[in-house]
């Protein structure tokens, strides 16, 4: 059986309220930094202003002034799933800290969420990597109708953040996807991300960025164990993609993200046409095939049992998986809210078509701005044979404008709930339904989150990386610094190379370097 | 009107356009009980409470990312 490491890096939204109001963001996660580096037993990052903690794991400031952190390598999904967790829960202790010292009023808050509804169209990542040694320009077309399809369970839920309507989506996230594929990240992503950054001897570095930040325990464990099977398959030369080549991708994406029935059926190469759900039970048929086989991780088979779950509630459609996913467990919370605030949540694509050929026909790009809807009706209508043939459909539909400018007047509060889905501590509201027990999303095996805080896992350059930093975190004159392949001390002149991924013992080597060189 | 017909029809939504209250998809998750819809309800009011949803949106605004 073989070992496989996989990780995840998880960026986080950080907000700043003063009473009622947006507060300055950047003091707050400055000053969030400056309490890891003075709070946590850690080592510098030698090639950024973050840390390394004593499990191992990475916190830094990414681009967009996000902070970001990446598990340390593990070796099983339930470990991944294991460290994101503590991730979380490291984030929350900072700023539970941070708000015991910021000045009278400022709440600050900390989310794993994956599009920013403030009008940026930006966007917050949840990136996998995937150790692997197949020749990289093999596999995506391995990949990619993977990679799609299992959005069906990997979907976050949420909306469109390029709709001027509220149009939910299984991923948001894949709204800023644009590519098939793509060596970029913060601009025209693809589906499959080309970049190899091995980090490491010997070995390929798989990054996955079209994946979302996710609460169910479930659903990540599911993501991390079926790509790293497919990867698995892939490396061992099964093809495992060959059989469900997509036509178009990019399409099928979308397709996918707006499908809540999940039975829409996707244009394959060649005649036929299958669902996601049959794409998916492609992929977990070919492993369950080969769960004896020498290349499969010994934890294949009870990634495949999960996966099989999830496909199987999947099928019986999504109110089936309610409670269990992050968004059939959303989507629900959104209908009820509609219905509560008078809105006929079935109406709302009508109207969401209708703005969408509105923006279209002024010819404003889908960029996420405003939709100018009282000019666009008003007297001065830039399109008035439009408006006018709008307004005729309306009339016999039975329909009014006030509907969609009530709904427009609330996606600001949808996008709120959205945001809040994923906010860190009890005052979640996925945390308030978990303390409720109305969820059955966690995974057995998926404990000692306070344990994995301050320890790394068992196995691999991991555990010898936490074990270091936990012995020297305290000796700030030895001038420590870290990255994923070694750790040096300019003042001892002592170099460990942890290039060997699955390095099982500390190697050190005396290194004389000159002041201010860089031994990275 | 066939634009917004087919636009329509192409967003599988829920029940599509009709004004038959709310959906067919909601009365599915309230097949499969009412305590996540309960608990939800709660929860969203005790979130929202005394929230102004827009300085919240702008208080998370961000620039750039991957």
């Amino acid at each position: 059986m073989a070992e496989r490491l996989l990780g995840v890096e998880t960026e986080y939204a950080i907000s700043a309220m003063q009473g009622r109001e947006a507060a300055a963001r950047v003091p707050v996660i400055r000053r969030l930094m400056e309490l890891a580096h003075a709070t946590l037993p850690n080592v510098r990052d030698g090639s950024s202003c973050g840390l390394f903690m004593e499990n191992g794991g990475r916190l830094y400031l990414d681009c967009g002034m996000h902070v970001e952190f990446s598990t340390p390598e593990c070796v099983n999904p339930w470990d991944a799933v294991r460290y994101v967790e503590a991730g979380h829960q490291t984030m929350l202790k900072l700023i539970e800290r941070f708000s015991a010292i910021c000045a009278p009023g400022l709440e600050t808050a900390c989310y794993r969420v994956n599009v920013d509804y403030g009008g940026n169209c930006a966007t917050w990542g949840c990136h996998e990597s995937y150790q692997h040694r197949v020749n990289p320009a093999l596999l995506p077309p391995q990949l990619i109708p993977h990679l799609v399809t299992r959005m069906i369970y990997t979907g976050a839920g949420g909306f469109d953040p390029f709709s001027d309507g509220l149009k939910f989506t299984l991923s948001p996230r894949a709204a800023h996807i644009e590519r098939a594929i793509s060596s970029d990240s913060t601009s025209e992503r693809g589906i499959f991300h080309t970049k190899d950054e091995p980090l490491c001897a010997d070995y390929h570095r798989l990054h996955v960025l079209c994946g979302e930040s996710l609460c169910s325990q479930l659903a990540m464990f599911v993501k991390l164990g079926a790509t790293s099977l497919v990867v698995a398959m892939a490396e061992a030369g099964l093809a495992p993609g060959d059989q469900v080549q997509l036509d178009s991708p990019l399409n099928a994406l979308r397709t996918v993200a707006g499908d809540l029935t999940l039975k829409r059926q996707l244009e394959m190469k060649g005649l036929a046409r299958k669902t996601a759900i049959e794409i998916q039970r492609h992929y977990l048929e070919m492993a369950e095939a080969h769960l004896g086989d020498d290349f499969m991780p010994p934890w294949a088979p009870v990634v495949c049992q999960q996966w099989r779950r999830v496909l199987d509630l999947l099928d019986r459609g999504p109110a089936a998986a309610a409670g269990a996913l992050d968004w059939p467990t959303k989507l629900p919370l959104f209908l009820r809210h509609a219905e509560r605030r008078g809105l006929t949540w079935s109406r709302l694509a009508f109207w969401n078509a209708l703005l969408e050929r509105m923006r279209k026909a002024m010819q404003l790009p889908p960029d996420g701005s405003q939709f100018p809807l009282e000019h666009a009706v008003g007297p001065e209508t830039p399109i008035p044979d439009l408006v006018k043939r709008i307004n005729a459909l309306l009339r016999r539909k039975g329909f009014d404008w006030d509907e969609l400018k009530q709904a427009l007047a609330l996606r600001s509060e949808f996008f709120e709930i959205d945001m809040r889905f994923g906010q860190l501590g009890p005052q979640g509201l996925f945390s308030m339904l978990d303390e409720a027990g109305v969820l059955d999303h966690r995974v057995s095996g998926i404990d000692n989150i306070e344990h994995a805080m301050r320890n790394p896992p068992a196995t691999g350059r991991a555990r010898l990386r936490g074990a270091v930093i936990k012995r020297v975190a305290g000796d700030r004159e030895g001038e420590w610094c870290c990255t994923w392949q070694r750790i040096y001390s300019q003042r001892h002149g002592r170099l460990l190379d942890l290039s060997d991924p699955f390095a099982k013992e500390e190697l050190w080597q005396d290194q004389p370097v000159e002041e201010g060189a860089c031994v990275f | 009107m066939r634009f917004l017909q087919r636009f329509n029809n192409e967003q599988p939504q829920a029940g599509g356009d009709g004004d038959s209250g709310s959906d067919g998809l909601l009365e599915q998750f309230r097949s499969q009980g009412d305590q996540l819809l309960a608990a939800g309800d709660e929860a969203i009011q005790r979130a929202l409470a005394g929230s102004n949803s827009e300085a919240f949106l702008r208080a998370g605004r961000q620039q750039g990312g991957e």
